[in-house]
């Protein structure tokens, strides 16, 4: 029962990752925030660059490939777009 | 038709230089010469570069570049690769030998356009190869990858723009309109003795 419990809870606790990304999520507001944030939510972050006013991190967990938009102002997330 | 009640002689000798058009490009190399061509500008100047349409029009031109090489080793005459061998030291002389004349006409590509031949599909299969990288867990974000795809674009470019101002030297020099070769597949050559794999 514990072990069934222990699987669960793991199995639950992959995807927890991915699931605190979302538009919103606060990142932070300097690329270096971003990237420290990204990668304590175990993200590969590849590159963290200003684009259109916006910061762009590269960021890969997995087969995930994400591309995260944080507005530099409120350090939120305002766009994600992912390829898998 | 207006000089047909003239005398046969006259007539032959007010014709210009008679022109002979020989069947050099079949219609795969056509094809897929054109094909490409436009794959390369919409790709480098209409669709947006992180869409799906991009990679889609991207792989499009590498499968017909793969097939081109094929066609290189089972196709037509003109075709094949052995009608145009990448060799430096001929396109060298060739371009020295544009100063003097005459001008040679070549049924297949002239030594400087067949390196150029080679030097396009070999940027372009780069240009997917990055491009594909780009899209895997491996390499998505990595910025040597990107350069290396945004270089060889720029090269692409330079090099589009000397192979067009090469075809329209060499139509002019040797007076075979190459662009209409490409089109209906014939060279039309001012003197067929003249001519040359
Ligand atoms: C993105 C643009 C282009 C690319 C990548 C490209 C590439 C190529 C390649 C790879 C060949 C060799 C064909 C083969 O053996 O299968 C070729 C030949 C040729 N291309 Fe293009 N081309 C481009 C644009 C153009 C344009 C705009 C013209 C018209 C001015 C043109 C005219 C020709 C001609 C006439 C040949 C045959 C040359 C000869 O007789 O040796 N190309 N091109």
């Amino acid at each position: 029962m514990k072990k069934i419990v222990l699987a669960a809870s793991l199995l639950l606790a992959a995807p927890a990752f991915a699931q605190d990304l979302a538009m919103g999520t606060e990142l932070g507001t300097t690329p270096q925030a971003i990237l420290t944030a990204l990668s304590d939510m175990g993200w590969d972050v590849r590159k963290v660059q200003a684009e259109d006013g916006l910061i762009e991190a590269y960021a890969v967990m997995g087969k995930q490939l994400a591309e995260i938009y944080v507005d530099p102002t409120t350090g939120r997330i305002t766009r994600i777009a992912s390829h898998d | 038709m207006t000089d047909t009640t003239q005398h046969k002689g006259a007539r032959l000798a007010a014709a210009p230089a008679p022109a002979f058009g020989v069947r050099v490009w079949d219609p795969l190399v056509r094809m897929i010469h054109w094909s490409v061509a436009a794959g390369v500008l919409v790709n480098a100047a209409i669709v947006d570069e992180e869409s799906a349409t991009h990679e889609l029009i991207g792989y499009a031109v590498l499968g017909l570049v793969l097939t081109r090489l094929v066609w290189g080793l089972v196709g037509t005459p003109h075709a094949r690769f052995s009608a145009f061998p990448p060799n430096p030291a001929a396109a060298v002389r060739h371009l020295a030998g544009l100063l003097r004349r005459p001008h040679r006409a070549y049924l297949s590509h002239n030594p400087a356009g067949a390196l150029m031949v080679y030097n396009l599909w070999a940027v372009l299969i780069g240009l997917a190869a990055t491009g594909y990288m780009m899209g895997t867990p491996r390499y998505f974000g990595m910025e040597w990858v990107l350069d290396v795809h945004e270089g060889l674009f720029a090269w692409l470019i330079i090099s589009v723009v000397l192979h067009v101002a090469g075809v329209i030297l060499d139509s002019r020099m040797t007076g075979v309109p190459l662009v209409r070769a490409m089109i209906d597949g014939r060279k039309r050559l001012r003197d067929p003795t003249e001519m040359r794999e």
